[in-house]
């Protein structure tokens, strides 16, 4: 693992690098949609690698992995939320999966709060919702995994880090 | 709050055993999988994992990764 910097956010302006990061998303397909241990929603884009562990060798994860990190999220269509992560893990999944197929179309990133909304091709927005409680854990607000073999970490509070997953 | 509790379990483990964060959320898959499969833990009737059924899951995601 190496040294990371962990940036600090006080203005919108500290947001630029950071979203030019996240904004190399855009653009990218999403082919899976599916969960880790503690509902932890994983969205997949880009090239499918298969996971190194033989117990895993069914499975394949994207050379992108946005993960939710155990943060509030919903699923919104143009007449509505379809679903949210308080929802049962089968209702959860049956709207999710309405993402696969579609591509990024936008990415933003809310100031101070740090939610993160994707906009899809088809009209779908998916949105991760940071609330103040999330800051009594150690944990970040959401994660990305980029092709690049790094990993953006977004929160908690009012941080950011991008340093190398390996 | 309980999901960000059972992430942190794993992250902590997975520090403990010196995983980077590609395997750390390998990790996560796999335990999943255990679940998935019938390997599932003692900690509730979804059959999570307490932290030292956590911890022996590391050995063998490590094992035989």
């Amino acid at each position: 693992m190496t040294l990371e910097t962990i940036h600090r956010i006080s203005t919108v302006d500290d947001l630029i690098e950071l979203l030019e990061i996240a904004k190399r998303l855009v653009s990218e397909t999403c082919w899976e949609a599916s969960f880790s241990y503690g509902d932890e929603l994983g969205l997949h884009f880009g090239e499918r690698i298969p996971y190194s562990h033989p117990k895993l060798s069914h499975k394949s994860h994207g050379s992108w992995v946005l993960d939710s990190r155990g943060t509030n999220w919903q699923l919104e269509a143009p007449t509505g939320i379809l679903t949210t992560s308080e929802a049962s893990r089968e209702a959860m999944e049956a709207q999710v999966k309405k993402l696969e197929g579609s591509t990024v179309i936008d990415l933003e990133i809310g100031f101070p709060q740090l939610d993160l909304a994707l906009s899809f091709s088809n009209q779908l927005c998916f949105r991760l919702l940071p609330v103040p409680e999330d800051d009594e854990c150690d944990l970040a607000y959401w994660e990305l995994f980029t092709p690049d073999h790094y990993l953006l970490e977004v929160g908690p509070q009012m941080t950011w880090a991008y340093r190398s997953a390996i | 709050m309980g999901k960000k509790k059972d992430l942190r379990q794993i992250d902590a483990i997975a520090k403990e055993f010196g995983m980077n964060e590609a395997q750390r959320r390998e990790f996560g898959v796999f335990v999943e999988e255990e679940k998935a499969s019938g390997y599932g833990g003692s900690k509730n009737e979804r059959r999570d994992f307490t932290y030292e059924e956590l911890r022996q899951k590391a050995c063998e995601f490590l094992d035989q990764n």
